[in-house]
């Protein structure tokens, strides 16, 4: 099922926080959305998660998983037991990712991006046909963080989801996403097949 | 050898005593530590040590558990409803600061000069501080992983056992130590003010009936025991820390 948001603005104290936007992502598509910071990013993702009033219309699948910066495996159990309290079908795609070794260790005895690597799979293996990432790669570095990106938009075309992804980071939108719906005070404007120049150009004119 | 290592302090501990013994000179008052370890070496294998010790220790652990079972009743009840939770917060955060000991005539009152009287004392001393840190740590662990749950969908059965039950275990942990603690100490002081109480005779009582003999040496041997008991339980609580440290 398509997410289809059509004119819709984040609510605070009933007062939109910027302008309507609209948009449509269909399965197997990753959509990005960037621009400066407290233009309203992570409010509109959660007014499309429902955790915010918004005007406009939204159309959502019923059930969609959120990842967060700050979002963690449980430390006090294995990799394989936080896999397994989501889904128990993550064999290929830890395999895949080339993994497997690290499925019986616990999350402090593995690297900071394979825990990352490993959250995102934990989404990924959920089911869910919507995944709403609010900058989920900010704590990782760049050198870390592309051939995660490369292994989660291969695993995401062949799973059919749909994703929208938040974040500042442009070369990270452009090595992940189909489109960039790029926001600022002023307008709000859509980028496809996105790169570092013209996500700066609708930032910056 | 590294656990000879680690108890270092111990030996600091015997270093000041035998250089303050040796500057007292008095060894009705500061008996020397070579003399009190070779007095408990003697009394460890007499009937009334060894009945003292048994008596402590059988009341201690019966007192403890029940300590333990309502800190973990009155836990249980607070995840049910907030209100409850409030309840047994606020009773919980005003009873704790009551001296244990200005309850003992309400407790004597009560059960008279019975065991009974021991165990409400064990139970006024470290229930409610324990049923404070438990709750506050419940509900701590509650805030920081319900989102998780929720939002990845965890059953209720699956979240309790994998989730926050063990969220909260360093916190158990660390509530049993000091319940324990705290049982321990109240115990021992009853014991000392009271004699036997209950017709139970414990190392208190043993400890209070030799200072009124002057065997100072006696009374020396039995600190020595209840410091080494308290160590090993530590040692106990503090190895059960280190699995849960993550």
């Amino acid at each position: 099922m398509d997410l289809t948001v059509t004119n819709v603005s984040p609510l605070i104290n009933a007062t939109p926080i910027c302008p309507g936007i609209t948009f449509n992502v269909s399965p197997g598509q990753i959509l990005g959305i960037t621009g400066p910071s407290g233009v309203g990013k992570t409010s509109l993702l959660n007014a499309i998660a429902g955790l915010l009033p918004y005007s406009g219309n939204i159309n959502r699948p019923d059930t969609f998983q959120i990842f967060q910066e700050t979002d963690q495996l449980f430390p006090w159990l294995t990799v394989r037991q936080n896999l397994e309290l989501v889904s128990l079908e993550y064999a290929d795609t830890v395999e895949k990712w080339k993994l497997t070794d690290q499925l019986d260790k616990v999350p402090s005895k593995i690297s900071g991006g394979q825990k990352q690597r490993f959250t995102l799979i934990r989404g990924i293996i959920s089911m869910r046909p919507l995944l709403l990432c609010d900058e989920p790669l900010s704590g990782v570095d760049n050198i870390t963080a592309v051939p995660i990106l490369i292994d989660f938009k291969k695993e995401i075309k062949r799973l059919n989801r749909s994703v929208i992804w938040v974040s500042h980071n442009l070369s990270e939108l452009c090595d992940i996403c189909d489109s960039v719906i790029v926001i600022t005070s002023e307008k709000v404007s859509q980028v496809s097949s996105p790169t570092i120049q013209k996500i700066k150009h609708e930032i910056y004119t | 050898m590294k656990y000879i290592l680690n108890h270092w302090p111990l030996a600091i501990l015997f270093i000041t005593w035998e250089i303050f013994g040796r500057i007292v000179d008095n060894k009705i008052l500061v008996p020397m530590p070579i003399d009190t370890l070779m007095t408990l070496g003697s009394m460890i294998f007499t009937k009334q040590y060894l009945t003292a010790l048994y008596t402590s220790l059988s009341v201690m652990l019966i007192g403890w558990l029940l300590v333990l079972l309502i800190i973990f009743f009155l836990t249980s009840i607070t995840l049910f409803n907030k209100n409850i939770r409030y309840f047994v917060d606020y009773i919980s955060s005003g009873a704790q600061v009551l001296p244990t000991f200005s309850m003992f005539p309400i407790f004597l009152l009560i059960f008279g000069l019975t065991i009974d009287t021991i165990y409400a004392m064990i139970c006024w001393s470290a229930a409610w501080i324990g049923t404070v840190s438990l709750v506050s740590a419940t509900s701590a662990s509650r805030t920081r992983w319900e989102k998780y749950v929720i939002n990845l969908r965890i059953s209720k059965i699956k979240a309790l056992t994998l989730v926050y039950f063990p969220s909260v275990m360093p916190e158990i942990i660390s509530v049993l130590k000091n319940s324990w603690g705290a049982s321990w100490r109240i115990l021992i002081a009853i014991e000392m003010v009271f004699g036997a109480l209950g017709g139970r005779f414990g190392l208190g009582a043993l400890m209070s009936e030799q200072k009124v003999v002057y065997n100072t040496l006696e009374v020396w041997a039995i600190l020595i025991t209840l410091l080494f008991i308290g160590i090993i339980v530590s040692q106990g609580f503090n190895y059960a820390r280190s699995k849960y440290s993550w």
